[in-house]
């Protein structure tokens, strides 16, 4: 029972190292929470060209790297 | 490789005069005016006005994100740092045969049209520190033929109100400059009337704008309403309705305009934060609380907006951030610090995340 409890204890924290080694560095991110993480495949979310058509940016970068940068008027 | 400019929310609304968006065509109208002023060739993406997008990734204002081939990340950062990712593409795809900095492109940028600003003709409201922009829901298609919302309601609640059931609303109804407006002071003033679910007591529940000398003018009209809401517990909302005389020059009309908003005692996660609102107040919600008092790390004084606001001033051409050659003391001394996406410029977002990271280490230190 004690040696199933360690190995337990010793899966999470090697869990827990493995998901934060994913986790750009905190001067990357500045400490704050909910940025995608990388590995992630990239959400499927709806949103418009310039000309307010329905655009798709996972079928339009698929295959291809794309950069992608968030940005407004202020 | 593609690059894409997503638009967002508006991180600062009021500044040069824009404010949030109601609906996607006007979304697309600011779409339009950036790529205007930027004049840039990368295609923009729109946003939804549920904000799809900025939820999805992140809700940062200024995030930069690298995408492989099979759709994953492969490189995510909180604010754009154009050298780092110009590093990155060439670790992933190789050194571009060509390199191009921006200021080697032939772009024929434009500033936003400053004669649309609100010019300070009626003195801004004090407003109480702390407060936090709630949910509005404007109600887009009443009567037989909708208007546009010409003047924009933009409601902030204090945090006693939110946490405690007592506090103020600030009002403030902004002149969206993209439909070219101004208000007509030979009519009768703005006029907003609140009606409240049963329980709830708002003080004043009616109001009326300043009279104004000048026959036109676009400044901000703004109001502070008490609200008490009696223990009750209701998600109702406040429903107001407000009537003003716009005028439209270009197009040759003034008219009386009525509209009605709902407002939800609920945060508002994509109202952005204005900046520069003369009320001596700190930052605006978002986990923005003060550093603890007492011989602590030593912070600037004010708040990162308001020393950004200050910094500023430095900006001789009007171009909307600083170069080495205007920047002067202590931030000239510190340019390559202040300057975080290394473009030779420093701009208002800049000061404020320098300040703010500053500002959490005070924080985290003590």
């Amino acid at each position: 029972m004690m040696k199933r409890t360690a190995i337990f204890i010793t899966a999470t924290i090697a869990l827990t190292f493995a998901v934060n080694a994913q986790r750009p560095s905190r001067g990357e991110f500045a400490g704050r929470s909910s940025l995608p993480r990388v590995g992630e495949v990239m959400p499927d979310v709806s949103a418009f060209d310039s000309n307010g058509k329905p655009f798709s940016l996972r079928q339009k970068t698929k295959g291809r790297h794309a950069v992608i940068v968030f940005g407004c008027l202020t | 490789m593609d690059f894409f400019y997503v638009y967002k929310s508006l991180a600062h609304p009021g500044k040069d005069g824009y404010v949030q968006p109601f609906t996607l065509k006007e979304r697309l109208a600011q779409v339009a005016e950036a790529k205007r002023q930027y004049d840039t060739q990368i295609p923009w993406i729109c946003d939804s006005m549920e904000n799809e997008f900025k939820h999805a990734f992140g809700d940062r204002n200024n995030s930069e994100f690298v995408i492989d081939p099979d759709g994953k990340f492969v490189r995510v950062r909180d604010w754009s740092k154009p050298d780092e990712l110009r590093a990155d593409l060439e670790k992933l795809v190789g050194k571009a045969k060509t390199f191009t900095r921006v200021n080697d492109l032939d772009r024929n940028t434009s500033r936003p049209d400053r004669s649309k600003y609100p010019r300070g003709i009626v003195p801004k409201l004090q407003v109480p520190e702390g407060l936090t922009p709630v949910r509005l829901k404007p109600l887009l298609d009443q009567g037989s033929k909708p208007e546009p919302f010409y003047v924009k309601l933009r409601a902030e609640a204090s945090r006693a109100l939110l946490s405690g059931g007592q506090g103020q609303i600030h009002l403030a109804f902004n002149i969206d400059p993209l439909h070219k407006i101004h208000w007509n002071n030979l009519a009768p003033p703005l006029k907003y009337t609140i009606t409240s679910p049963k329980g709830i007591k708002v003080t004043p529940e009616t109001g009326e704008g300043p009279k104004v000398k000048e026959e036109a003018d676009v400044d901000p009209r703004e109001f502070l309403v008490d609200v008490d809401l009696n223990g009750s517990r209701s998600k109702e909302p406040l429903k107001l309705r407000v009537d003003y005389f716009p005028c439209h020059d270009e197009e040759g009309w003034c008219r009386a305009v009525s509209q009605e908003y709902e407002i939800f005692l609920e945060t508002d996660r994509d109202a952005g934060r204005v900046q520069n609102r003369g009320s001596g107040g700190r930052g605006r919600g978002r986990g923005r609380g003060r550093p603890p008092g007492g011989g602590g790390f030593p912070r600037p004084p004010g708040t990162p907006s308001q020393m950004a606001d200050r910094m500023m001033q430095m900006d001789l051409n009007g171009d909307k951030k600083i170069s080495r050659s205007e920047a002067r003391g202590p931030l000239l001394e510190r340019f390559n610090q202040m300057d975080l996406n290394r473009d030779g410029f420093i701009t208002a977002d800049e000061i404020e995340q320098r300040f703010e990271r500053f500002q959490g280490r005070g924080r985290r230190r003590f």
